[in-house]
């Protein structure tokens, strides 16, 4: 950046003076800053978007999931049912195959936000292969805009409860930057709170120092990164990175917007029920408001991790939801938990869909949701037919309701159909923000490490990553 | 020990009677420090490439730790900085590979500006250091700051550019501040505890070349972290510069006064929490139709009894460590007396033998291990078994195939849990590494989810005597003694992990032998052990920084 310190930004203009002690004032967002058309910002910037990728770890029951028919008109199934209020945004992709060349359990399911197989795979423990999509986004909001928002991305935790299986960077993170800068979520609403509106609290006007300080860390890193290899380098260009978000934040007036208050809720650690409904509204009004606010526009929610030992009580649950996707007996309550998983997506897109920003849009007119798991059916844990559920039109960059199915699906749920790529989906939520983007994930091709899932033998080659945009996701704003 | 505790090694070759699944043998895994005898003499094949060097960044602990020692503990008490996540069982080793996020940077400098406000109204710790900030405190102190406090805070002396920009946020702060010197304190401060030279400790090494010794002051840093999980005090920084850390005895001589800082005993307790999963007792859940009585207090209560136990073989008797996992006794209050069946103290805690036809032996004994490795709502053999080969044995487990149904059919009227594990046993897809993990955790079936003594499992008889490889055992009396026999070179390798931040290395094996021979020398005293680590050849030496 090579704005000056404490010139009038965007933000320090619509606010108005500086060290008024005011925390914010009337101004609707942006409204000053529109061109004329009210399509970009006054300088061209395009008009924010917005994605947040929403984790729900082991899986759903794909019979229950999965819409009957295919196309802009579909009936909601049981378990998308929650989702009625947003239907007319949402996109089901169903059949597709996850190419992960090593097949683990979990671990290569999650190769459905990146397209990268996973790192240093050992038994259970792995680490991500690459930058998960949630991150690419940030690379291209970060490259193409000016002034970016002020936080880059934000990673949110719901339930606690983790993998005591697994180890590793794979299963603790939705979120990745690289395979070792893993962004781990924050499952205290007042930590979310903190990092998302901190700026904001009417507080010494010490941002020359702070600044100063940042100056004189900057130099102690260089300093020392000299005498660092490759891998340590990679790390400590990581920490300049936060050092710069940090400098822009303190340099950056926090945008004109009524901060929401400090949630008393914490989210306590413990043996007791997880208080998961509540947490899940308090994040996801953080959120909201965050996005609104234009403080990021990129975010991550685990609701519950894969493999975890989360126990849905506020259901009447008293086993682990995991432990009942692998009971065959237990497929009842294994609904009934997806149903409220899916509850709590809801949570967060019909208050994204009650929000209204400066430019008439509502947050799922101008963003996305995400939604995906770690496997496709939860009794088996497979990658065959792992489903995302897309819900948001990213300022007409997606269509509104769509079922895009690759291929019907027949076999038992140990032998699943499917065709295409889970990453194709990466790709085409890559385009949409980034029109110029031509490759999602690892594009070599390897024989896949057994794993098998689909129907007939598998083929020798796959790449993990992908080159195909699914069209018939894209919207008016691609022609489509 | 008893005759009836003795267990039988079935010889290699039985072991082809057992269907193994691919990529699962039995193979003890040791890689790392093999039976330890190979390089213990110190003869003359003796042999070490050490690791890669680099920087570790501190973790969140050690961060609070060091906070406590510099600032003092009120100023310390609410820092959190980042979540310390653990790679290969271990924060430090996480925090040797893995980058922080941009907004740790951001959460970095909200907790420092917190931990140093509140340090502001009592200097006191802070002048122990830098004595000018209550006798002196003028512009010229700021110099002193930077100069003795900064010393202690970066582990090294501070060179003259950095002491002049730490002076130059100071002055600059003191003069916003209309005059204030502590204005001016707090924002060198606050330059201190954000430089990288705080948060990542340098492992670089003096010189050039795949082997190279740190320098005293990197070796200073390695011990302390590891001994006393927090930042060398001034009494190690004066014996590097005192040059005392040149020869091995000097090396000893500062562990050892180490050791005996209550510090020590917290960074162990950190170190058996992390390593035996006890940490995370408190995160378990069960379910609450069958075991009302667990609860955050109960599981609280046997993670201290846990500790208690663990201290008490180390601390208090500097007893043999393998009684980690043979000692019959433990450590009870009032909740777990009732749970455990023996008399309970008046108050608060006290040394008790459990009952011996419980067979509760050492740590597998105790309930925080048993419940922890557990369901919610039932045992978990399969955990259990894991956990006693991985944790204790160090014998790697592969996970299980792809595709493969891990659910266990339904229980059944009449039907034990070794009944219902059978299925693991009999699909050829599962036997070669169920065969070698569920029956060690079958052994430990007469304690339930919650690790209560149960003589049947629902009216129907336990059966515990069984095998998986090569060990052979009547029931968890056997397991304790083929632990004890066992788990010392597990056990020096896990202190090696956590201490150095990384896996053994090939190159280690023979430092690792060496060590778990004097260990064995020295009648398996954890201090001793602890103490030998930090004059291992390894453990001094680096290779080119990673």
């Amino acid at each position: 950046m090579s704005r000056s310190r404490f010139s009038l930004s965007r933000r320090a203009v619509l606010r108005g003076s500086v060290g008024t002690g005011v925390a914010c004032v009337g101004l609707p967002l942006l409204e000053a800053m529109l061109n004329t058309n009210g399509d970009a910002l006054a300088g061209g910037t395009p008009l924010p978007r917005q994605l947040v990728v929403y984790f729900i770890g082991n899986g759903f029951r794909l019979d229950q999931l999965e819409p009957a028919t295919t196309g802009a008109s579909f009936d909601l199934t049981p378990e998308l049912n929650p989702l009625m209020g947003v239907e007319a945004y949402t996109k089901v992709v169903t059949g597709l195959q996850n190419w992960c060349a090593y097949q683990v359990t979990h671990h290569e399911g999650m190769t459905a936000f990146n397209g990268y197989t996973m790192a240093e795979l050992s038994g259970l423990y792995s680490k991500a292969g690459g930058p998960t999509i949630d991150q690419l986004v940030a690379d291209h909001i970060e490259a193409s805009s000016d002034p970016s928002p002020l936080i880059r991305s934000v990673q949110i935790g719901i339930s606690r409860r983790t993998s005591i299986m697994d180890s590793g960077t794979t299963m603790f993170a939705v979120s990745h930057r690289s395979t070792n800068e893993p962004l781990f979520p924050k499952f205290n609403p007042q930590e979310i709170f903190q990092l998302l509106f901190g700026e904001f609290e009417d507080k010494p006007d010490d941002g020359e120092l702070r600044l100063a300080i940042i100056d004189s860390v900057r130099e102690d890193a260089n300093k020392l990164r000299a005498r660092l290899g490759s891998v340590d380098r990679e790390r400590l260009d990581a920490h300049l990175d936060g050092l710069a978000q940090l400098e822009e934040k303190i340099k950056t007036l926090p945008p004109v917007c009524q901060p929401p208050e400090m949630p008393s809720q914490t989210n306590p650690e413990g043996v007791q029920n997880e208080p998961l409904t509540d947490v899940n509204e308090v994040m996801a009004e953080l959120l909201v408001q965050a996005l609104k606010c234009d403080v990021t526009r990129v975010a991550s929610v685990q609701f519950i991790g894969g493999a975890a030992e989360t126990v849905y009580t506020e259901i009447g649950q008293n086993n682990a939801h995991h432990n009942n996707t692998h009971n065959g007996g237990a497929q009842a309550e294994v609904h009934e938990g997806v149903v409220y998983a899916m509850g709590q997506v809801a949570t967060l897109a019909n208050k994204m869909r009650e929000t209204i920003d400066p430019t008439g849009k509502n947050l799922l007119e101008s963003g996305l949701i995400m939604v995906g798991s770690d496997c496709s059916e939860g009794l088996t844990h497979s990658v065959s037919r792992q489903p995302y559920i897309l819900i948001g039109n990213l300022r007409d960059s997606l269509v509104g309701k769509y079922h895009y199915q690759s291929v019907p699906k027949s076999g038992n749920d140990g032998s699943l159909t499917a065709s295409g790529n889970t990453s194709d989906v990466l790709m085409t939520v890559l385009k949409a923000f980034n029109p110029e983007a031509t490759s999602v994930g690892d594009m070599t091709a390897r024989n896949l490490q057994g794993g098998w899932y689909g129907t007939g033998n598998p083929p020798n080659q796959a790449a993990t990553g992908s080159n195909k945009v699914i069209d018939e996701l894209l919207g008016p704003a691609f022609g489509g | 020990m008893k005759a009836s505790q003795q267990y039988l090694l079935v010889v290699a070759g039985m072991l082809g009677a057992i269907a193994m699944a691919p990529g699962c043998s039995d193979d003890d895994g040791t890689g790392g420090n093999g039976g330890g005898e190979g390089g213990g003499g110190g003869g003359s094949s003796f042999q070490v490439v050490p690791a890669p060097g680099g920087v570790r960044r501190i973790t969140g602990s050690q961060m609070r730790y060091s906070l406590e020692y510099l600032l003092g503990a009120q100023a310390a008490s609410d820092f959190e900085v980042w979540g310390d996540p653990q790679l290969h069982g271990f924060e430090s080793i996480a925090a040797a590979e893995l980058a922080i996020g941009a907004n740790d940077v951001s959460t970095l400098e909200t907790e420092v500006t917190a931990a140093v406000t509140t340090s502001l109204q009592d200097v006191s710790t802070l002048a122990t250091f830098a004595p000018c900030v209550q006798n002196a405190p003028s512009a010229a102190c700021y110099e002193e700051v930077a100069t003795q406090f900064g010393r202690v805070a970066w582990r090294r002396p501070v060179e003259a550019d950095e002491k002049e920009r730490l002076v130059n946020i100071a002055n600059m702060g003191q003069t916003w501040g209309a005059g204030d010197f502590d204005v001016g304190l707090k924002y060198e401060l606050m330059a201190i505890f954000q430089s990288p030279n705080f948060v990542y400790v340098s492992e670089i090494g003096e010189g050039e070349g795949s082997d190279r010794p740190l320098t005293a002051y990197e070796l200073a840093s390695r011990m302390s972290f590891f001994l006393v999980h927090r930042t060398p005090d001034v009494e190690l920084l004066d014996a590097v510069e005192a040059g005392k850390l040149a020869t091995d005895d000097g090396i000893r001589e500062e562990a050892r006064r180490m050791l005996l800082m209550p510090e020590a005993r917290r960074s162990l307790d950190r170190f058996f929490s992390e390593l035996y999963l006890i940490r995370d007792i408190t995160t378990i859940s069960k379910d609450q139709t069958i075991y009302p009585q667990w609860n955050e207090a109960l599981a609280r209560t046997m993670q201290e009894e846990m500790l208690r136990f663990l201290q008490d073989v180390v601390w208090t008797r500097d007893a043999d460590a393998r009684e980690i996992f043979t000692s019959e006794s433990t450590f009870v209050n009032a909740t777990l007396a009732a749970f455990y069946g023996v008399t309970a103290p008046s108050s608060g805690w006290t040394k008790v033998e459990i009952p011996a036809d419980q067979g509760r032996f050492g740590l597998l004994g105790k309930a925080g291990f048993l419940a922890r490795f557990a369901d919610v709502k039932r045992t978990s053999p399969t955990r259990r078994g894991r956990f006693y080969r991985e944790k204790i044995l160090c014998r790697e487990i592969p996970p299980p195939p792809p595709g493969v149904d891990t659910s266990l059919p339904e229980p059944q009227e009449n039907q034990t849990m070794r009944q219902r594990l059978t299925a693991h046993r009999e699909d050829p897809n599962c036997a070669g590494c169920h065969s070698l993990i569920d029956p060690i955790g079958l052994a430990y079936e007469h304690f339930d989810t919650l690790g209560q003594y149960r003589d049947t499992e629902d009216g129907l008889e336990i059966i515990t005597a069984d095998k998986s490889g090569d060990l052979e055992f009547a029931g968890p009396a056997d397991l304790a003694t083929i632990a004890s026999d066992g788990a010392a070179g597990c056990l020096v390798k896990n202190f090696w992990r956590q201490s150095t931040g990384h896996l053994e290395t090939e190159g280690e094996e023979d430092a690792l032998g060496r060590l778990e021979s004097s260990f064995a020398d020295n009648g398996y005293s954890l201090q001793e052990m602890m103490v030998e680590l930090t004059v291992s050849q390894a453990f001094k030496r680096v290779g080119d920084p990673k």
